[in-house]
């Protein structure tokens, strides 16, 4: 029984479904990162994040990532632009995407500051999409090459895309199953009670309970999307949900691309030939027909490797978001396994820390304002964020270094307050950072500071051992 | 039959799963805090703005105005009275405008009245003012940099440390008397139009600025919500607290030179007012956090916080009491106390240091404040 389904499921995948719907995803995404680029000219933030920060926060193993001279950021926007009008219109549109991919993730590589859920999402398609095609339909590549076209798409395409989708939905549920979320109704009380002023519903953001519902109601919408988008008796149901969901994250918080990104996503979900009946209402004529649903043929398709990569690449992002469970600790508090793991909107932290240098050999002391180093935004960010104190106290060790001082040690104290409770000390301010590194292997960091849940101050967590005295 | 009982027990399960979930919320929900609705946070604001704000700019124009008629009586009549008057009659100036730095955002910002009135001047460029041809009106002066115009500028020809005499031959004897006096008379002229401008830009009658504070809206470009106005003078708060630890009070105690005192860094050093100004500043923040100039009412910022975590709102109090308590006993003045009082000082820098750190943390969090240093995007 379990092998016949297995077989059925795999038989399923490469079944053609009508590509109206991945075709309509393609275009709507270029068009999507054509105004996310257009946003970034348009706000000042090209200048903002790459140019005039003297320091920057790389990510593990691509330190080598830097802003281009000159106009070198600006040209790489430029490029991207242009590029999200190709993804749109299917030209060139492999090249097209691949390219997209590695300028957008080489923009967002260069600083941890700037890090987004979406834009780590942006990075998971543009890979994904790489080896879709989805400039079969409704593309200048499909009209230049009549070979290259095709109506129907194999079953796995759509359901990677969707997949990719689902499992943000997924993860970030699952994230909220937590005491902050369930229990404290946190950080959606803060975040609620500064907001009393939005339209309509404002007046009850004060009540204590709409927050337990709005948490409740977050989680369940998280947990329970795709299920309703995908299922038809609640696809109805499941699609205002999203609408207003998002909707409402538009105007509550600030959010850009992210809420547009997951509506336009979600229209994945929907019967793959969603499109022709949009235009059949429309008025359209031409063309509405559902296509032919001819079988691919099996013996030309490589289905092994299709479904090997899927299953590899999935199973990498089953993992990431699971990664924090091999750390000790509140992965909100650590944030170790914190980034790419669809952990959205789930926490308020407020930071604030003070580096002190000694020199041994002489006693002397400096204190270190992370503002002379960084701008105000990185400051902020990085105070709250463990891996970020490491790396700023290295950039400043290093250039206490260049100033001629001997083995400089450098010290903090980190403080910081998380979803509502009192402040705590973040980092142990016993241990040299300076004498601590990043790895690659998931190893704690043990001079981050226990969360004690009880009094909110911070303990030596319980696994740990002092490093340095 | 069998089919009606199983429907009719799926919909009393599903009943009473719903009824208990909603019960387990009401009862928590009893158990959380209840923070302030929008009407209640703009009656804040406007707390803020009545009893803070505008009084203290207020101050700020009449100390200005007692400033220029003081030192117009010095330059006409130079005296050791006279001298005496003018000098305290700068402190009493430097009061209300320290006490107006936690607001020192808006029109103090568009207007670039902090840049021309309160910055650090570069004293051989005031000289060659005076050395100089131009007339020295107001209107000259107020075509000038801002290292060679303003408080410090005044302070520079008013004060030399404990060396009134020094002063008084400046302004006696000196070659360049008469422009001395001239340039004494048009800076205070100066600094007064500029605190009146202030002034007016925030007034009813004038621009109006405090309408667009306690008046947000859709229609309001400055600020759309009311949480855009929290979060502007949170944010004003914190930066306050940051200048005043990291360069006020640690610069000078040689934090940035390796535990060398560096007295020339300090605020208002021929004048000996730094303790002052660092003091004047710390009440500002206390001001806008209170809602009132007196320290004593539970408005302002503080019925918001006490609201979400009144455990939050006492630690501020007690921070901010600590903090002020704290640098006024440093003993005067700061050039020596850096020196010989070290201790005292580096109280002060660990007490404020206490208060940056729980506005930037529990502060801006229990109130869900943006500390907005960009229009970033979030999720």
């Amino acid at each position: 029984m379990a092998t016949n389904s297995k077989t059925s499921i795999r038989q399923r995948l490469f079944e053609p479904v009508d590509g109206a719907s991945v075709a309509a995803f393609r275009i709507a995404f270029g068009l999507l990162m054509l105004i996310a680029v257009v946003r970034f000219f348009a706000h000042g933030w090209i200048a903002e994040y790459f140019l005039t920060p003297k320091h920057f926060f790389p990510y593990y193993g691509f330190e080598w990532v830097r802003p281009w001279p000159g106009a070198g950021m600006y040209i790489h926007f430029a490029a991207m632009g242009v590029l999200a009008v190709l993804i749109a219109a299917g030209v060139f549109y492999r090249a097209s995407v691949a390219l997209f991919g590695i300028l957008f993730a080489y923009a967002h590589l260069i600083d941890k500051t700037n890090y987004l859920n979406h834009y780590y999402l942006v990075i998971c398609l543009c890979f994904l999409m790489t080896f879709l095609p989805l400039h079969r339909s409704t593309s200048v590549d499909a009209w230049r090459k009549p070979t290259l076209r095709s109506a129907t798409f194999p079953a796995w395409v759509l359901w990677a895309l969707r997949a990719q989708v689902g499992l943000v939905y997924l993860f970030g549920g699952i994230a909220k199953l937590k005491g902050d979320w369930l229990i404290d109704a946190q950080p959606m009380q803060i975040w609620l009670a500064a907001n009393t002023d939005f339209p309509v519903l404002g007046h009850l953001f004060g009540e204590p309970w709409v927050a337990h519902a709005l948490s409740y109601a977050g989680a369940a919408f998280d947990l329970s999307i795709v299920p309703l988008l995908l299922w038809h008796r609640t696809r109805l149901l499941g699609f205002v949900a999203v609408v207003v969901f998002h909707l409402m994250t538009v105007r509550l918080f600030q959010l850009g691309m992210f809420p547009w990104i997951m509506m336009v996503s979600s229209l994945l979900f929907l019967p793959p030939g969603w499109p022709r009946h949009v235009l059949a209402m429309l008025g359209r004529r031409t063309n509405l027909a559902a296509p032919s649903m001819q079988p691919f043929d099996a013996a030309n398709r490589p289905r092994r490797l299709v479904l090997a990569f899927l299953g590899l690449y999935f199973a990498f992002h089953v993992f990431m978001p699971l990664r924090h469970l091999l750390y000790p600790g509140n992965v909100y508090w650590t944030e170790e396994g914190f980034r790419f793991s669809w952990n959205v909107m789930l926490m308020e932290k407020d930071g604030s820390a003070d580096f002190h240098v000694t020199e041994p050999s002489t006693g002397r002391r400096w204190e270190v304002a992370p503002t002379d180093y960084l701008t105000r935004y990185q400051a902020k960010m990085m105070a709250a964020q463990p891996d970020m104190i490491l790396q700023f106290a290295h950039i400043v060790a290093d250039d206490f270094r260049s100033r001629g001082v001997q083995d400089p040690e450098i010290r903090v104290d980190a403080f910081a307050s998380l979803n509502g409770r009192r402040h705590a000390r973040l980092v142990d301010p016993s241990v040299d950072l300076a004498r601590e590194n990043e790895g690659l292997l998931p190893k704690p960091k043990r001079w981050i500071l226990s969360l004690n849940a009880e009094d909110g101050y911070g303990r030596p967590r319980s696994a740990a051992r002092k490093v340095r005295p | 039959m069998r089919a009606l009982l199983s429907r009719w027990s799926r919909v009393a399960f599903a009943s009473s799963f719903a009824a208990a979930l909603v019960a387990l919320v009401l009862v928590m929900a009893t158990c959380a805090p209840v923070p302030l609705g929008d009407g209640e946070k703009r009656v804040v604001v406007r707390g803020i703005a009545e009893a803070v704000i505008l009084p203290t700019l207020d101050d700020v124009v009449a100390r200005a105005e007692a400033m220029t008629a003081a030192n117009e009586q010095l330059a006409t009549t130079p005296s050791q009275a006279n001298l005496d008057a003018a000098q305290d009659a700068w402190r009493a100036a430097r009061i209300p405008w320290k006490e107006g730095e936690a607001f020192a955002f808006g029109p103090a910002m568009d207007l670039r009245i902090v840049a021309a009135i309160d910055q650090t001047i570069d004293a051989t460029k005031v000289e060659m003012e005076i050395v100089g041809t131009g007339t020295l009106s107001e209107s000259y002066v107020d075509s000038l940099g801002a290292n060679r115009k303003g408080f410090h500028a005044i302070e520079y020809l008013l004060f030399r440390g404990d060396d009134d005499a020094d002063v008084l031959v400046s302004l006696t004897t000196d070659a360049q008397v008469a422009r001395r006096r001239d340039l004494l008379v048009a800076l205070s002229q100066n600094l007064e139009r500029k605190t009146t401008e202030l002034r007016s830009a925030w007034a009813i009658d004038g621009g109006q600025y405090i309408t667009k504070l306690a008046e947000p809206g859709s229609s309001n470009n400055a600020y759309p919500t009311i949480k855009a106005v929290i979060d502007t003078l949170v944010n004003e708060s914190v930066f306050l607290s940051e200048l005043i630890a990291n360069n006020k009070l640690g610069k000078p105690m040689g934090t940035a030179s390796g535990g060398t005192p560096q007295p020339e860094l300090e605020e208002s050093g021929p004048s000996d007012n730094s303790i002052a100004d660092m003091a004047g500043n710390l009440r500002s923040i206390r001001n806008v956090y209170l809602g009132t100039r007196t320290g004593a009412a539970d408005r302002g910022i503080s019925q918001l916080v006490a609201a979400q975590s009144p455990e939050t709102d006492q630690a501020v109090r007690d921070a901010l009491d600590g903090a002020i308590r704290a640098v006024e006993a440093i003993p005067r003045p700061y050039r020596t106390a850096l020196v010989e009082h070290q201790s005292d000082v580096e109280a002060a820098h660990e007490a404020v240091k206490t208060l940056k750190r729980i506005l930037a943390t529990e502060v801006v969090a229990v109130l869900g404040a943006t500390l907005k240093f960009n229009d970033n995007d979030g999720d």
